[in-house]
């Protein structure tokens, strides 16, 4: 028991932010996320032995993460609210001209569909490489590929076409 | 490689080392500062992405597993005891010594500030000794029950929601002057037993009940719970949920 709970609390320490800021991205709700952060843990814990192999641990966290989103979507359907309708995750007031780029870069992420901001965020914050990306998300690699590649795309164009408009105000 | 093959590959995967990838940005200066470019896009990415997480998270997580941990035993202490329970009233009742029922009642019982006592104690490894919450903060979880505090009366230690004998409930620590004051908000609806006072381990709880939960102050000095009950009688504001 000891063992497990200490493997445990190795397991919250190394991951929870990691999860925090999946979770974050996943369901576009900042007052779930510790909710489901949380709820994610309890089954890890439940399950803690059929996890073999310390170096999937991430892998295997965010696959129960995404399950419990889904089923969050399947209890309450009705709770959902309209990102678009609310200002997300824009409640520093920052000044800097890079702050300011990266609370842009975050509304634009936010308006990403789920199938292309989540490949990206497991490639970028969470390291995976596309076979990894591909066996979490249990799409082919070409498919997770793909969808990279439109992610970049449309927030690269998102980007430009802000900047342009900024210009032409400013100008 | 063809131009938009490989913009296309090094926008899936701006880190993409493969051999021809190197070489085409060796053979193609702008095809090296588009790779630099992206790769320092995807820096800005990642920071975007990395939102703030917020204070003591894994402290918080550890708390209530560990809260969970103890309910679950409590539960299997509970269903051996109920099980062991009818096998001795099946025994009475063959043997015909059937007053020893009404003594098994009771045994498990505890009020709502014992349980409140106890729930503390068992989580007082995951309370970080020098965590600091926010009014902001304490009141936002509070409004989940109707409730507002509308005075600082010290520094918030420690505030998380919990199970609470099967309730969602509010776990809040204050700091008095360097002691530990543990306050539950307990919504009614839990429907445990009110119980005013109790003391054990060490520790003095009292409880009194507002509009829609009942609070349950713990501390290890009776003055000071007794104290605190009296403040936050007046400085919490309630309104029905």
């Amino acid at each position: 028991m000891k063992t497990k709970y200490l493997t445990y609390e190795a397991l919250v320490r190394a991951y929870s932010k990691d999860l925090y800021r999946y979770g974050y991205w996943l369901c576009k709700d900042a007052n779930v996320v510790e909710d489901i952060v949380q709820e994610t843990f309890l089954r890890a814990w439940r399950s803690l032995d059929s996890l073999k192999d310390e170096s999937a641990a991430k892998s295997w966290l965010i696959t129960i993460l995404r399950r419990e989103n889904a089923r969050r979507f399947e209890r309450k359907q009705f709770d959902l609210v309209d990102i678009d309708d609310n200002d997300v995750a824009d409640t520093h007031v920052n000044s800097s001209e890079e702050d300011m780029e990266i609370q842009l870069l975050r509304r634009q992420i936010f308006k990403l569909e789920a199938e292309y901001r989540e490949p990206l965020l497991l490639q970028v914050v969470g390291g995976f490489s596309g076979d990894e990306i591909a066996n979490i998300l249990e799409l082919n690699r070409n498919t997770v590929m793909t969808r990279l590649f439109r992610a970049r795309n449309q927030l690269k164009d998102a980007l430009e076409n802000t900047t342009q408009q900024r210009g032409v105000q400013n100008g | 490689m063809d131009e938009l093959t490989f913009r296309r590959k090094l926008y899936a995967d701006p880190s993409d080392n493969s051999s021809e990838v190197v070489e085409a940005c060796k053979a193609d200066k702008n095809k090296a500062n588009f790779k630099a470019d992206l790769l320092q896009f995807d820096e800005k990415l990642e920071q975007a992405f990395k939102v703030d997480v917020p204070d003591n998270f894994s402290e918080r997580i550890l708390l209530r597993q560990g809260i969970n941990q103890q309910q679950t035993k409590k539960r299997q202490f509970k269903s051996h005891f109920a099980l062991a329970a009818s096998i001795v009233a099946a025994f009475g009742i063959t043997v015909g010594v059937i007053q020893y029922a009404p003594q098994l009642q009771g045994i498990s019982h505890q009020g709502i500030v014992g349980h409140a006592i106890a729930h503390m104690t068992s989580e007082l490894d995951h309370i970080p000794s020098d965590g600091e919450a926010t009014l902001d903060q304490l009141n936002e979880k509070l409004a989940y029950f109707g409730g507002q505090l509308i005075d600082q009366l010290a520094q918030i230690k420690f505030v998380s929601f919990c199970t609470f004998e099967g309730t969602r409930s509010l776990h809040v620590v204050m700091n008095d002057n360097g002691k530990d004051v543990t306050v539950f908000v307990i919504p009614k609806s839990a429907g445990l037993e009110p119980q005013y006072s109790a003391a054990q381990d060490g520790y003095n709880g009292t409880m009194f009940d507002t509009l829609n939960a009942n609070i349950v102050v713990v501390s290890d000095d009776k003055n000071v719970s007794y104290n605190w009950s009296q403040k936050l009688t007046t400085a919490l504001k309630w309104q029905k949920v």
